[in-house]
């Protein structure tokens, strides 16, 4: 919906995300009058669209089914800069004719003094990222608010970067909860106090956890009969399995359907049964007090008297690469940018002030960007061994949470372990790879080599219906969040390439530190274990022109990382204005009435996946501006 | 867009759905394809798309079930279609086409092999019957249609076995270059329903990511049906 | 008295009916559920003997005799059986006959057409079906009043209370905090007609169905968890999980939600005493009807509107009469060749445009639609758009001027099209010649079909033919052939869980979830 120029509002939000959308709703529902700014398109009125382009997609990744368009009609990428509103997909990170480093195709340009390109992508649409997320809702473990406390003394090379948070759990454990009620988180109470995590007495989440998967309930078996052998080398706990709370239906909640196991959620639950944050978004719609203009994107923040930010520039278009069809400002009290951890500081530095750019006292704008990169391991079965039957189910249903703390924290990233219920499909492109593997006479995946002297063989009919099912229904893949530490060297800037609208586009200087590849080998190791325990075959191969790819600093050669999705730390929250962009209510400090929200504010990236934190942070965010506004 | 290969076609009057498939083969396919990323074996990162642009020549394709009821001819060909499909997937005819089949994805397929290379399917359906003729043993008739001895009838029968494994369209010198090379070949799909009727995932007893027909909670169990279920006449629905 | 008609044998299977849940000793939680019976003797009770089923067999060549040849207990089908184009005509003649037996006026009267009102409108027979508010809805997961009638003011619910004076026989209560009553499913949008008022829409369950969850104490969370209780399958925690793989769920068990089915096989009289209704759930779309619509072209119901009280007794109930036209109509009907239900569904001629026609510039200016004006430009009015928030009925007409502009986009078929013709031309001169049907959906695959639950076959749904089926008043917003996002019933229904822990299904139907 197009409004009047130059309107005001009592509060302004850039960008249509989970945080955003949250606080809107809050604050709508007290009856202030909010504005959101989204700068792609809006909510459509049913997944016709969005389906039809996953169904449709080669590449199922998961920005497939959301716009703008990534590829032109004939396959090749459209050039982000004439793309208004432009992101960035996983489908540029190959070596191959250098596409990581074309700006022709790649939106986000990888800054040549980093080692590696970004890895996480987002969506720039109504409902942001969170439209394509897995669902996962983790809450932090209480160490990871105070890493540097806890952590720092035992450590020989602690890196400077690792900060306590200026909150802690007990200060987010109301909000947590706050947050999975509001959202409609599915889990069990019981399964979820490890590692000192607490609930308030009586707490239950508003629906049962969900049930577990044949994978999960092979490793449970399995770690409990043989828990003396699975333990990770430098931490006593033995391995054990959790179920993953999730956003996720367990019951008809909302108005919406119970799961169906579509083993999608990654990129688009077709029942959305998972919640997506366009779910917000019209409720917040209809408080009434919440209006939302599409296509339109935020281009300066404008700084007024004593330091209050007096408005937002805007420009708008029509079509995703288009012509700008109008711009204006909108002013009001209090301004919240919710744009994700790339898109944030991208505004923030594209606005000057008289002596640099907003909210950047600190210089720290843009800094210390982190991601979990994930280490993904997958195996096979032994053929007489029982099948699991992937590719079936949610995503993930369960974890391995216990390696997410511990005193190893003091030499060597923490990681926590998804469950995978989709076989090899994101590793290995199954079942696709190694159907044309059987079919097409090749082993690119592996299991194709029963054939004389171990060659792979091309099967048809009867014999290849059984080697396919004995192998499909025998596979299985770990994945690792390994946490990252932050890096201030690790930033995102501003490139001299432009997008569709003539605005500068992300510049990011990407590397991962010696403690955060320590955490990959951990992981490695931990995965070599798990396979071994279950007498699995590993499958896991490196992927060459991958340009994320680093040498193993245990000597054991190159490993891949991919990007978690968890875009986080560019605007850190902290205890004092020289180190940090916000303070502890998420407010600049340079400005008094600028706020913001995301997970652009985590001084760390933590053990969870942030959206539960960013739910939690945003509710907190919207009391705090509610009693500003009183 | 992120295309697909697909067939114009009007709507299916007898069973009120829109059969949406648009067909693609233009003449600067080949181009393009060698323009796009190559496709690797990948994760999410770095896999290549082929995608084939669409054009609006719907006229070059008639649906064939339109007229297989009345036309003898048409029936034959289906019927050979099937025997041969049978044959290489290992998956019964009467799975591939059930007696009442309102989605009719055989006939997609017949339509688009039929069209993208009408003179070697030919001769493989000539194959299939000088084969038959000599033996009806599904092993000696597959082995004769795969063999490499004759390429371009081994990799169409390749691409037909894909195609109803994966929904998608693999060119077969795509195979056989990829099997030279020892890499993976260019693909696209053909349609939303083509993706949604994959045989690959019930022969690994799941179902299309993205298409679940079952209820909450059936995870948690072992799948309610065989193999031999999902894949033999006994049984079947 | 009807004639009972001949027919070939009906290919859909034997003519076994639904052998229903065997309750076990246990007994329900106290307070709130009656004791669970032992449900052996009481098939017949929910389930009675049907003796005057229809079984008329598909023809163009219909004549008035259809107007009162009553209800179908199934659909009856003739050769080709492997011809779907054939069997489609075979449904789509069916759910006519569902339809004008449905309607025929409730009281006296037999004929559709000839009751009282403009037209020969009527207070029609599935009025008088229990509405899902009243068996779902009351408070803290009450029993509903176990008579099925709804008599005005004896239903234990706040209506009652509130409006029960003014509830005539057979008016419908549409219930305004229920918020299915006016948004369509999952929240997917209000529909407001060309004179910015919301359509209202309503659902009902007939006899059979309503005593099956009557007797199993469904309509209530405690209730349905005691039944669930007696199901075998048990999701467990990860310790007590068994290491043999689990059975194929036996539909006979207790705790699987298994509603009546319709069957009317062989006419031969060992088979005649298993003829049966079953289970039949109605959803139907209104129209507020005002001053430029003309109520002798629609079914009405003077129908009272319901707005519950604020919590603090602040604001007290309302109830406000109205005048509704009927302008969308699904019936589902489990049938016994038909695990997954049959879903007809009908609408008012003069809904919408089809969008295909609006493309090729065929929609005069002058015609008149309930959801369409053919004179606004499009680019001003998007087709099939949803109205922008808020979305709040106690505000009509729309702000803003607000009109939905629908088109139907999947086209009515040749064939069913004809079969409106025939249909409409016995039915001319009286309200009902307005209407016609869209199409019906049925799970195509035979075996599968008739399984209570298909569990050794990949795909539970058997194929609904055709693939996609929306109502342009009810599924207004979802129209389309994409798989799972588009409207399908069967595909739709097929998700449906009871609102116990954990949710198991609930066959193909949505009322259970309702629960509380």
């Amino acid at each position: 919906m197009i409004g009047p120029k130059n309107s005001h509002y009592d509060v302004v939000i850039v960008g249509s995300g989970i945080a955003g959308a949250l606080v809107a709703k809050r604050l709508g529902l007290t009856g202030k009058r909010v504005l959101i700014l989204e700068a792609g398109a809006s909510v459509p009125p049913n997944f016709n669209d969005y389906m039809k382009r996953f169904y449709s997609a080669a590449a199922k990744v998961p920005e497939v089914p959301y716009t703008p368009e990534i590829f032109a009609a004939g396959g090749e990428f459209f050039d982000p800069a004439v793309v208004n509103a432009g992101r960035p997909t996983v489908l540029t990170l190959s070596r191959f004719q250098n596409t990581w480093m074309d700006p022709k195709k790649t939106y986000c340009i990888p800054d040549p003094k980093g080692a590696f390109p970004f890895a996480s992508t987002y969506d720039r649409v109504a409902g942001g990222t969170s439209n394509h997320w897995l669902g996962t809702c983790l809450r932090n473990v209480p160490n990871d608010f105070q890493m540097r406390t806890v952590y720092q003394s035992k450590s020989g090379d602690w890196p400077p970067g690792l900060v306590d948070w200026p909150i802690n759990y007990e200060g987010l454990n109301k909000w947590y909860g706050d947050a999975e009620h509001e959202i409609g988180v599915s889990a069990d109470v019981k399964e979820q106090e490890y590692l000192g995590i607490t609930f308030p007495p009586g707490y239950k989440y508003p629906m049962p956890g969900i049930p577990s998967s044949k994978v999960d309930q092979l490793l449970d078996r399995t770690f409990r009969a043989k828990n003396t052998e699975v333990r990770m080398e430098d931490d006593d706990h033995p391995l054990s399995v959790k179920q993953t709370p999730a956003a996720r239906n367990s019951q008809p909640n909302g108005n919406r359907r119970a799961c169906a196991g579509n083993t999608n959620c990654i990129p688009i639950c077709p029942i959305q049964a998972k919640y997506d944050p366009t779910i917000t978004l019209n409720e917040a719609g209809d408080t009434g007090h919440v209006d939302i203009w599409y296509r339109t994107v935020a281009s300066e923040i404008v700084v007024g008297e004593n330091g209050r930010i007096a408005a937002i520039k805007y420009i708008q278009y029509r079509e995703d690469q288009g012509p700008p069809t109008d711009t204006g400002s909108v002013t009001a009290k209090v301004f919240v940018i919710a744009a994700n951890a790339i898109e944030t500081p991208r505004l923030l530095l594209m606005s000057k002030t008289r002596n640099g750019t907003v909210a950047n006292g600190s210089k720290m704008v843009g800094k210390n960007l982190m991601d979990h990169p994930y280490y993904v391991a997958w195996a096979l079965l032994p053929e007489s061994g029982e099948q699991v039957w992937p590719y079936r189910g949610p995503l993930i249903t369960s974890g391995i949470e216990v390696c997410r703390d511990g005193q190893f924290r003091s030499n060597r990233a923490a990681f926590r372990i998804d469950i995978g219920n989709e076989g090899w499909n994101f590793p290995a492109g199954d079942p696709y790879a190694t159907t044309v593997d059987f079919i097409n006479n090749l082993n690119i995946n592996g299991p194709n080599n029963l054939g004389t002297g171990r060659k792979a063989e091309a099967l048809f009919g009867d014999a290849l219906v059984k080697r396919l099912n004995s192998v499909l229904t025998r596979q299985f893949r770990l994945g690792f969040l390994v946490e990252q530490t932050p890096d201030d060297s690790n930033c995102v800037t501003l490139a001299k390439e432009r997008d569709g609208l003539g605005l500068p586009r992300p510049q990011i200087r990407y590397d991962l530190s010696a403690y955060t590849k320590r955490g990959f080998v951990a992981a490695k190791r931990t995965a070599d274990k798990i396979f071994n325990t279950l007498n699995a075959k590993q499958y896991t191969y490196l992927i060459k022109d991958n340009p994320c790819t680093f040498d193993a600093p245990d000597g054991s050669g190159p490993m891949n990382f991919f990007g978690a999705g968890h875009i986080v730390g560019t605007c850190r929250m902290g205890h004092t204005k020289g180190d940090s962009v916000v303070d502890s209510e998420l407010r600049s400090w340079e400005h008094p009435n600028l706020y913001i929200a995301g997970s652009s504010v985590f001084p760390t990236v933590a053990t969870a996946n942030p959206t539960l934190t960013i739910a939690a942070l945003c509710l907190r965010l919207a009391e705090r501006i509610r009693r500003d506004l009183a | 867009m992120i295309d697909s290969v697909s067939i114009t076609d009007a709507p299916d009057p007898r069973t009120a759905t829109m059969l949406e498939l648009s067909v693609s083969d233009g003449p600067n396919a080949r181009e393009i394809l060698e323009n796009t990323m190559k496709v690797t074996r990948r994760a999410a990162l770095s896999r290549a798309i082929a995608i084939v642009g669409s054009s609006a020549a719907g006229s070059l394709l008639r649906p064939e079930s339109a007229r297989a009821a009345d036309d003898p001819a048409a029936k034959a060909r289906m019927q050979n279609f099937l025997g041969v499909s049978e044959i290489l997937t290992g998956i019964s005819q009467i799975r591939l086409s059930p007696q009442r089949d309102p989605i009719d994805i055989k006939t997609t397929y017949l339509t688009l092999v039929t069209n993208r290379r009408p003179v070697v399917f030919e001769r493989l359906l000539q194959k299939y019957g000088e084969s038959r003729a000599i033996s009806p043993d599904p092993k000696m008739i597959g082995a004769k249609l795969l063999d490499p001895s004759e390429p371009k009838v081994c990799y169409l029968a390749r691409s037909i076995m894909l195609m109803w494994y994966l929904g998608v369209w693999y060119e077969p010198e795509d195979l056989q270059l990829a099997e030279s090379t020892g890499s993976s070949p260019n693909f696209s799909v053909i349609s939303p329903a083509a993706y949604t009727q994959a045989w690959v995932w019930r022969v690994a007893q799941a179902h299309p990511m993205g298409y679940s027909e079952w209820h909450f909670g059936y995870w948690h169990e072992d799948p309610p049906f065989k193999l031999e279920n999902a894949i033999l006449p006994e049984g079947t629905p | 008295m009807r004639k009972i008609w001949l027919v070939a044998v009906s290919i859909l299977g034997a003519a076994c009916c639904a052998i229903l849940p065997i309750s076990s000793a246990q007994s329900p939680p106290s307070g709130t559920t009656p004791p669970v019976k032992d449900l052996r003797t009481e098939v017949s009770a929910i389930n009675p003997h049907e003796p005057h089923c229809n079984l008329t067999k598909q023809t163009l060549d219909v004549t008035s005799a259809q107007l009162t040849s009553g209800l179908p207990c199934t659909p009856t089908l003739i050769a080709p059986f492997d011809d779907i184009v054939n069997l489609q005509f075979g449904f789509d003649f069916y759910s006519w006959l569902t339809f004008i037996a449905l309607n025929t006026p409730a009281d006296g009267q037999n004929v559709i057409g000839r009751g009282p009102g403009a037209g020969g409108d009527s207070i029609t027979k599935w009025e008088q079906y229990k509405q899902l508010p009243d068996v779902m809805l009351l408070p803290k997961g009450k029993p509903p009043a176990p008579q099925f009638e709804a008599l005005p003011g004896s239903a234990p619910s706040d209506v009652a209370q509130h409006c029960g004076k003014r509830i005539e026989a057979g008016s419908l209560v549409i219930h305004l905090e229920a918020e299915d009553t006016y948004n369509q499913p999952f929240k997917s949008g209000p529909l407001i007609d060309q004179n910015g008022y919301n359509a209202y829409f309503v659902i009902l369950m007939n006899e059979p169905m309503f005593r099956y969850i009557l007797n199993n104490n469904l309509y209530s969370i405690k209730g349905q968890e005691a039944f669930k209780r007696r199901n075998e399958v048990d999701f467990g925690k990860f310790d007590r999980e068994a290491d043999e793989p689990k059975h194929a769920v036996d539909p006979n068990a207790p705790g699987i939600v298994n509603f009546p089915n319709g069957s009317a096989d062989d006419d031969s009289p060992k088979h005649a005493e298993s003829h049966t209704i079953g289970s039949i759930m109605i959803k139907a779309s209104w129209k507020q009807l005002g001053p430029s619509d003309d109520p002798s072209k629609f079914h009405t119901n003077r129908a009272i509107i319901y707005t519950p009280g604020s919590a603090d007794g602040t604001r007290p109930a309302t109830c406000v009469a109205k005048t509704l036209g009927m302008v969308g109509f699904h019936i589902g009907h489990k049938t016994n060749g038909a695990h997954q239900w049959v879903w007809s569904t009908f609408e008012h001629v003069n809904n919408v445009p089809a969008q295909h026609d609006v493309d090729e510039h065929k929609i005069s200016g002058q015609t008149r639609f309930n959801f369409y004006n053919p004179e606004c430009n499009p680019s001003n009015c998007p087709a099939n758009k949803t109205p922008p928030r808020p979305w709040d009925p106690a505000t009509q007409p729309f702000p803003g001027g607000f009109r939905s502009q629908i088109t139907r986009v999947i086209p009515i078929t040749p064939s069913v099209a004809n079969l409106n013709s025939a249909f409409r031309a016995i039915l001319t001169n009286t309200v009902w010649e307005n209407y016609m049907l869209v199409s019906t959906q049925w799970p195509s695959l035979q075996v599968c079909a008739q399984k209570a639950i298909p569990s050794t076959l990949p795909d539970p749904t058997c194929a609904p033919a055709p693939t996609y089926l929306a109502n342009t008043t009810l599924e207004t917003y979802s129209q389309g052939n994409v798989p799972l996002a588009s409207s399908s019933c069967i595909a739709c229904h097929g998700n449906a869980t009871t609102h116990h822990k954990p949710a198991t299904p609930s066959d193909f139907t949505f009322i259970l979830e309702k629960a509380h």
